[in-house]
């Protein structure tokens, strides 16, 4: 879909008709996972030796599982993709901005989630991977 | 006809032509409501869940909804926008975008996005970092708290990402949060030294191809010692430049454009290179590979790589 410029106004417009996804993107495979626990594996060779390093995490906030990917990056430090741009030395730092910029989307209440007419009966996941 | 991108805090006539323009955006009058945005993930089984109230949203909260629903996009390798090679080329062919939607409400189709050289606030005192003339009434506002004054007072927030579930949110209304240099890890902007460690990498991208290796494009995207350089932008202005839906800042679009100069000052210095090339690296994120987009025609990499139809910077004017 393209911006269309209305003979009337100046204000463009934007049509949602059309998504072009990536190339390599397989819609078959996309679903809202409840995915509870994450293992990140780290390699390096030293001296001719190979290491490898599986983590995981599984973090809870209020008894609570943290459901978006979290994986440990080459350096040690700790990446989710609630805080796409952050890496933190601890999945306790992390755990902690993830509660902070949590408060910045509250909700008032629900018109679009799950139970709505304007929902299929489509399941709230929650969250991502 | 090609804008030219200039330094915002030095033509003060680009800074009001920009900020007028975002808030002539942020209008709730798209005809687009968050129930379509809902009719939309779910008709397109795309990974990305929206709740919260069903409200009218703005030409600029649909560019927010494709920030993050470009983010939500998984590929082998990082997502559809981030962490691996696309990085640069999908916020290239995103800010053109927009620079064209700002073209049009400010009926000047010779505007150029503006660009905020973070780097060089870096060399300020931390004390001074938030305090520049950037964070004053003339420009985008209030560094820390709430964004009340200025041009972009208006502006709302209506859509973030939860960063605990990772719903999108159609949420009350409500101003722009920033919290610049608050974060106890990132008490200061990247430094000129950062940006030259970025401009003197040989490669563009290399295998692995994700946040590990060491190129110009994960450099300059941050993750090496990061949080550095774009992601320490992010970061140091916290608030709604943490979650997904950054751009709810304007201030995403200043750090974006100058991420996009450092990437043209490196394509002049090594040709116009990217990798990976066709058939190789991981998909989506290939030369050739289309980039997602949900306004304007999708773009592929190559397609952005010489922008010079669109924009032209600054410094590429001075002979």
């Amino acid at each position: 879909m393209a911006d269309k410029h209305t003979q009337h106004e100046d204000r463009p417009e934007v049509d949602l008709s059309t998504l072009h996804l990536p190339t390599g993107y397989s819609q078959d495979t996309s679903h809202h996972g409840h995915q509870k626990s994450f293992t990140s594996t780290r390699t390096a060779l030293h001296r001719g030796k190979k290491i490898k390093i599986r983590t995981t995490y599984r973090i809870e906030i209020d008894d609570e599982p943290l459901t978006l990917h979290t994986m440990v990056l080459d350096d040690g430090t700790v990446h989710c993709h609630g805080l796409p741009n952050y890496s933190f030395p601890s999945a306790i730092d992390l755990a902690r901005s993830i509660i902070d910029a949590s408060r910045l989307a509250p909700m008032e209440r629900d018109e679009l989630g799950v139970g709505h007419d304007n929902h299929d009966g489509h399941a709230d996941h929650g969250g991502h991977n | 006809m090609a804008g030219t991108r200039e330094n915002i805090l030095v033509s003060e006539t680009v800074r009001d032509q920009f900020l007028q323009g975002m808030a002539a955006l942020d209008q709730p009058n798209s005809g687009i409501f968050g129930r379509d945005i809902a009719a939309f993930l779910r008709n397109n089984n795309l990974p990305l869940d929206i709740v919260g109230i069903d409200q009218e949203l703005s030409i600029y909260d649909l560019f927010v909804f494709w920030h993050v629903l470009a983010m939500s996009i998984p590929l082998s390798v990082g997502n559809a926008a981030h962490s691996g090679p696309i990085f640069l080329p999908w916020h290239r062919m995103y800010l053109i975008r927009l620079e064209q939607n700002l073209q049009q409400v400010l009926g000047d189709p010779d505007f150029g996005l503006p660009y905020w050289d973070w780097a060089a606030d870096g060399e300020l005192s931390v004390a001074d970092q938030w305090r520049t003339d950037l964070w004053s009434r003339d420009y985008i506002g209030e560094a820390r708290g709430a964004v009340r004054s200025g041009p972009i007072a208006d502006m709302r927030v209506r859509l973030v990402q939860d960063a605990r579930t990772g719903r999108l949110v159609s949420t009350t209304p409500r101003p722009i949060q920033r919290a610049a240099g608050l974060d106890p890890r990132v008490r200061t902007l990247p430094t000129e030294a950062q940006v030259d460690t970025a401009l003197t990498q040989p490669t563009y991208d290399q295998s692995p191809w994700n946040q590990s290796v060491i190129s110009h494009r994960n450099v300059l995207e941050g993750w090496v010692q990061g949080p550095q350089l774009h992601n320490r932008v992010h970061v140091w202005i916290g608030g709604d430049m943490g979650p997904g839906t950054s751009p709810n800042d304007p201030a995403f679009f200043l750090n974006h454009c100058n991420v996009d100069r450092i990437w043209e000052m490196w394509m002049d210095r090594n040709g116009r290179d990217y990798q990976p090339g066709r058939n190789r690296g991981p998909q989506g994120h290939r030369i050739d590979s289309t980039m997602v987009s949900i306004i304007g025609q999708a773009l592929s990499p190559e397609q952005v790589l010489d922008p010079s139809i669109w924009y032209t910077y600054d410094h590429q004017l001075v002979a």
